[in-house]
């Protein structure tokens, strides 16, 4: 199998004054599905464009395969990428664009032709391979876009928001599509989202950005369970995190409402002289019960099979998912198993109580 | 309020499309009757007779022929020019910011400040002492020195236009700079450049100042009806005016949506 590792060592990229990148370290191993992860302009596009290498660093440099590209044209990295906006030829057939790389490389016809149809067949385009992009809906010029990377030979491949623009359902099946090939195929894959579904579904690693900045890099489980701060926190997971400031007098408090923590961090606080911390837990562990805290729900979201709490805490919002109808009054207790309780210092995790 | 605004934006388009097609109308229909007909008065708006005895005077007449052959050489030699040094120029001004830039683009349109009879002795002695004097060359380079501001400037705007992206999906899909050149950039850029060409043809062949004086045996066919004009009777003139346009108002038709599209954005309006 000849797919290669990526290494970025402390890349920064600027456009002019303002500086996009801040310092990116990612490594990103042989055969890994990679997933990165960030708000709209955090800079995924960039990093995967400096990748390609149609864009160079600042500083910093770039590795494949542990050869250092830094310097080398794109034509030479050899790197396959599904662009956001796809980019696909308009002058040229869906089949032509298809098989451009294939072209490029000088395959012969025949190896192209079958090629073309096995990922056409794949992304189940293979009904418009005469037609003209200008012929195709967004969703199947984006299938387009990603048949082409697949059918170029590639060491890493890059996919910007490949599947931003399909319907739910194409979108579940092709993530699942995705999901096997990789299985199969096991290429290095980046792959850049802000759907975090796709996220944690086809990630092996997730690596979480905003403004520039890798924040942590992590199994879906971990940045699930314990993300590394509370931006990270606030980001992941739909609905996100419940974070609470909380102030510590022996008794924690929040909003001058006693708010039941365990012993071991009661005994954490204390021996490390903690005033005040955030506490952060998920509405899917918040446990609605006769027993703890008690708030009045304000607000509920139906989510389907599911709803969402909006509870009135203080003057906090604790929201918690449970299954839908199950909680008729509006008055609720809820409390928050121990292990599923996470306290942020200065915003960053703290990792072991 | 808006119809009567409706009503008046309508005359005005009726006003100018007549102030254009009127004369035309005439030369054509004029041409396309008999003779008798030219001298006739007043004149019938649609011809009574049909014929090409008139075309087939001017088409027979002394030097029609050669003079005709030389426009299509220098027109065509002057496209080549012109393709020859816009592209490049074209393409590096929409890829490449570098210092200047504006500059240069500016400079290149001054080149058109300078009207042509006040460069008509300076020219004259300059192509005798080159050697190009009434040579078909030399008219094709001046040809080409007119319409490349211009051919640039569209140009230009037209490479604007083509996304960096999909020069860039092509290099990193393994397509080298020439390839993607030639495989991306230009056949997304053709139309525009088929367009820019034909403007240069109609350029060369309508111009009839610097054809005139920079030759005297190798005449286009606008320097040598203009020569001849004095001399010729009236129908001449209208076979003349006939042929003359007829290959810009041919071409014209040709390239009308993509004109449309580079000059006012008029579809965007529908
Ligand atoms: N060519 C450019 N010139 C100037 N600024 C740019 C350029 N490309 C990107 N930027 C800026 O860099 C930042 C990061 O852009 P980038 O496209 O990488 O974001 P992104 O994470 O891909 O966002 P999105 O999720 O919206 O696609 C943005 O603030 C953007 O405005
Ligand atoms: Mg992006």
């Amino acid at each position: 199998m000849k797919s290669k590792s990526v290494r970025l060592e402390d890349i920064e990229k600027k456009y002019g004054k303002n500086t996009v990148l801040k310092g990116i370290n990612l490594e990103v191993e042989a055969g890994e599905f990679l997933v990165l992860l960030g708000p709209s302009g955090c800079g995924k596009t960039t990093t995967l464009r400096l990748v390609a290498g149609v864009e160079r660093p600042d500083s910093g440099r770039i590795f494949i395969g542990g050869r250092d590209v830094t310097d080398l044209p794109p034509q030479r990295r050899n790197v396959s990428m599904v662009f956001q906006n796809y980019a696909i030829f308009p002058h040229m057939s869906v089949r032509d664009n298809i098989g451009f790389g294939l072209k490029m490389r000088g395959v012969d016809k025949v190896t192209i032709g079958k090629k073309v149809s096995e990922v056409s067949r794949l992304l189940k385009i293979e009904n418009l391979l005469d037609r003209y992009p200008s012929q195709l809906s967004g969703g199947q010029r984006q299938r387009v876009a990603v048949a082409r990377a697949l059918a170029t030979p590639f060491d890493v491949l890059l996919m910007d928001e490949p599947l931003s623009n399909l319907d739910a359902l194409l979108r579940a099946e092709m993530r699942g599509e995705l999901k096997r090939l990789h299985r199969k195929l096991q290429h290095t894959v980046i792959y850049v989202t802000h759907d975090q579904v796709e996220a944690l579904t086809l990630g092996d690693r997730i690596a979480v950005m905003f403004d520039g900045e890798i924040n942590q890099v992590g199994t879906p489980e971990e940045i699930y369970e314990y993300p590394e701060n509370t931006r990270v926190a606030g980001f992941i997971g739909t609905p996100p995190m419940n974070l609470l400031e909380v102030e510590f007098d022996g008794e924690a408090r929040v909003d001058g409402l006693e708010f039941h923590i365990p012993a071991k961090i009661r005994k954490f606080l204390e021996t490390h002289g903690i005033k005040r911390f955030k506490l952060g837990f998920r509405p899917e562990y918040v446990e609605l019960r006769r027993t703890g805290m008690s708030g009045t729900i304000v607000l509920r979201e139906n989510i389907g099979y599911n709803e969402i709490l909006n509870i009135q805490f203080g003057n906090h919002i604790v929201r918690a998912v449970t299954k839908r109808g199950e909680v008729r009054d509006n008055r609720v207790n809820f409390s928050v198993p121990e292990q599923h309780m996470r306290i942020f210092m200065n915003e960053k995790l703290v990792r072991d109580i | 309020m808006r119809v009567v605004r409706k009503l008046l934006e309508t005359l005005f388009a009726l006003i100018l499309i007549l102030w254009v097609l009127l004369p035309i109308y005439f030369i054509s229909s004029l041409s396309l009757s008999t003779r008798k007909e030219v001298f006739s008065f007043p004149k019938p708006f649609i011809p009574r007779e049909v014929s090409v005895d008139i075309l087939r005077f001017f088409v027979e007449a002394h030097g029609t022929v050669r003079s005709l052959l030389n426009s299509v050489v220098v027109a065509f030699i002057s496209i080549l020019i012109v393709l020859v040094v816009s592209l490049p120029a074209a393409y590096a001004l929409s890829r490449r910011r570098f210092r200047g830039r504006d500059s240069i683009m500016l400079f290149i349109l001054t080149s058109r400040m300078l009207p042509i009879p006040l460069l008509a002795i300076p020219l004259t002695n300059l192509y005798i002492a080159m050697r190009l004097y009434d040579s078909l060359l030399g008219v094709a380079l001046l040809h080409a020195a007119m319409a490349l501001p211009f051919a640039i400037i569209i140009l230009t705007g037209i490479f604007v236009k083509i996304s960096k992206d999909f020069e860039e999906a092509a290099y990193i899909f393994g397509a080298s700079k020439t390839k993607t050149f030639l495989k991306v950039t230009l056949p997304m850029a053709l139309p525009g450049i088929t367009a820019m060409l034909i403007f240069t043809f109609i350029t060369s062949w309508n111009e009839v100042f610097a054809a005139s004086i920079l030759t005297v045996e190798n005449r286009t066919l606008s320097a040598h009806v203009l020569n001849v004009m004095q001399a010729s009777p009236i129908y001449f003139k209208y076979a003349a005016g006939f042929f003359l346009s007829l290959p810009a108002m041919v071409f014209i038709f040709l390239i009308r949506n993509y004109l449309f599209e580079m000059w006012g954005g008029l579809q965007s309006e529908k």
